[in-house]
């Protein structure tokens, strides 16, 4: 089945048009990496798919149901199945990591209290964070931010997870986890996801395929094979700028 | 040339536009009861009965100051009967509602736009919504009906206390005695009056929820977005307040 498709996506920001006919497929279970310069439209497409930005034109498909043209309320009902994890976390800096990781449970599920506070420390220990429930947003490091983020979005286990830059500003060590986490996330739930990222070797490491995209057009989709034969002149150029063997 | 003189309209057209959504969308979920009611008292909490000391203040020493120029001339003519009367008829149906109003505008209304338009810039209310979660209703919903709830029921104690201030003056200044200051009050005052009060104190906390809201969700460019958020927040509610006020004193009153 495919889990996210977009056809002829055209989003305009203030006059400007940022993705100008995108037609993608992501199908159920794979990882796909987005790709592309800064400013070419990857965020963008993660943020109109999820619906935090409106389309301008073109249709956006999550599990074959037309999602582009729903109200804000039927769209949460599809967010629900949905997951994502922004740049910088996006912590809600007045709870506790405890109350961030349970913020999904808590709204959306019955569970009581105890079976909520079992599934936090089983999703921070899935990222590596135990022991950090009590702690404010603020007493973290970024790296422990973004993997509070990712312990989040899993809250309601998502068929489907986006990731904005997830390794971004990690260390390798920290980038390998991550990496890792995204991996383990198909492995044991089939979850499918989309990966914003620079990281080249990060992209390799975990994706079936990627998508390069730019300025607002897509202009590869296929493995990193495709990529690497590419004849493209933003594409090479962009490769030659990574400085990957 | 023509754009940039109809910008200005243009501007406060959306604006008004955005404010008349927000309304809209809050009223939507309070009659749909899809209320956090948990988040409601702690708003109520944080927001009206933290609020009670600054806003006493203010009323308290308006009273005082208005007891002392009032009664000294009072004195001179010999009408100090009236003073009571006069300072409780100003209080109940100008001063409590609207200074309580201009000091939680500034308390807390530039509070709500500045947490807003954090947590905006952060994009907290963009992981609201990945969530599921409607900002409008969890973040506009609790903040406009706690402050629905307490701004009337602070301006209530905020005029009671003004008066009783004002009698303080009049009395340890001039010896006005207690029977001879509440002679006039029920001649000059009436129930009316109080509702009016009241209805004014929830227009006016209606507009400074919706006002901070929207300046806080609607917030661009960082530290600097969060900033201008605060600032417009407390200048356009203030203005609002006055505005209103002299709209709501024309309808109610005559």
């Amino acid at each position: 089945m495919k889990s996210i498709e977009t056809k002829g996506l055209i989003v305009s920001y203030k006059k400007k048009i940022v993705l100008n006919g995108i037609d993608l497929v992501v199908n159920e279970g794979e990882i796909v990496s987005l790709m592309g310069g800064s400013g070419c439209g990857k965020s963008t497409l993660l943020r109109t798919v999820m619906g935090l930005i409106p389309a301008s034109g073109g249709e956006v498909y999550i599990e074959e149901r037309r999602t582009d043209n729903l109200s804000e309320a039927k769209m949460n009902e599809t967010r629900k199945i949905m997951g994502m994890v922004f740049q910088e976390g996006a912590l809600f800096d007045s709870m506790t990591v405890r109350e961030n990781v349970a913020f999904a449970l808590r709204r959306h599920t019955k569970m009581k209290e105890k079976e909520i506070r079992e599934a936090v420390r089983e999703r921070l220990e899935a990222v590596g964070l135990s022991g950090v429930e009590e702690k404010m947003p603020s007493e973290l490091s970024g790296g422990m931010r973004r993997r509070v983020g990712i312990a989040r979005a899993l809250a309601l286990s998502p068929k489907i997870l986006f990731y904005d830059e997830p390794t971004a500003g990690l260390d390798p060590m920290l980038t390998a986890t991550v990496v890792e986490l995204i991996l383990k996330m198909r492995e044991r739930y089939g979850t499918t996801s989309v990966v914003v990222t620079h990281d080249i070797a990060a992209a390799e490491r975990m994706s079936d395929r990627v998508a390069m995209i730019h300025e607002g057009r897509l202009i590869l989709e296929g493995t990193f094979s495709d990529l690497r034969s590419s004849a493209h002149l933003h594409i090479r150029s962009f490769l030659n700028s990574m400085k990957t063997p | 040339m023509e754009k940039s003189f109809a910008q200005p309209i243009i501007n406060v057209v959306e604006y008004f536009g955005k404010l008349v959504e927000m309304l809209g969308k809050t009223i939507y979920y309070i009659a749909r009861l899809a209320i956090d009611w948990r988040l409601t008292f702690f708003q109520m909490s944080s927001m009206g009965i933290n609020s009670i000391p600054i806003v006493f203040l203010v009323v308290c020493f308006t009273g005082m100051i208005m007891s002392l120029q009032i009664t000294e001339q009072a004195s001179r003519f010999g009408t100090t009967q009236y003073v009571g009367g006069a300072i409780a008829y100003v209080m109940v149906r100008e001063l409590a509602p609207v200074l309580t109003a201009v000091a939680m505008a500034g308390r807390v209304g530039s509070s709500i736009a500045s947490e807003l338009a954090s947590m905006k810039v952060s994009e907290q209310i963009d992981a609201l919504r990945a969530l599921a979660t409607n900002p409008t209703q969890y973040l506009v919903v609790p903040r406009m009906l706690a402050l629905i709830i307490m701004i009337p029921a602070i301006a209530v104690m905020a005029g009671l206390a003004g008066i009783f201030s004002a009698f303080f003056v009049a009395n340890t200044v001039f010896g006005v005695a207690w029977p001879v200051f509440m002679n006039y009050v029920p001649r000059l005052l009436d129930p009316g009056d109080v509702t009016a009060a009241l209805i004014k104190s929830v227009v006016f906390a209606i507009a400074i929820a919706l006002i901070g809201c929207v300046e806080g969700m609607h917030a661009e460019g960082g530290a600097q977005g969060v900033g201008r958020a605060t600032t417009n927040s407390v200048v356009i509610s203030i203005v609002s307040i006055f505005g209103l006020n002299y709209a709501l004193s024309m309808i109610l009153f005559k």
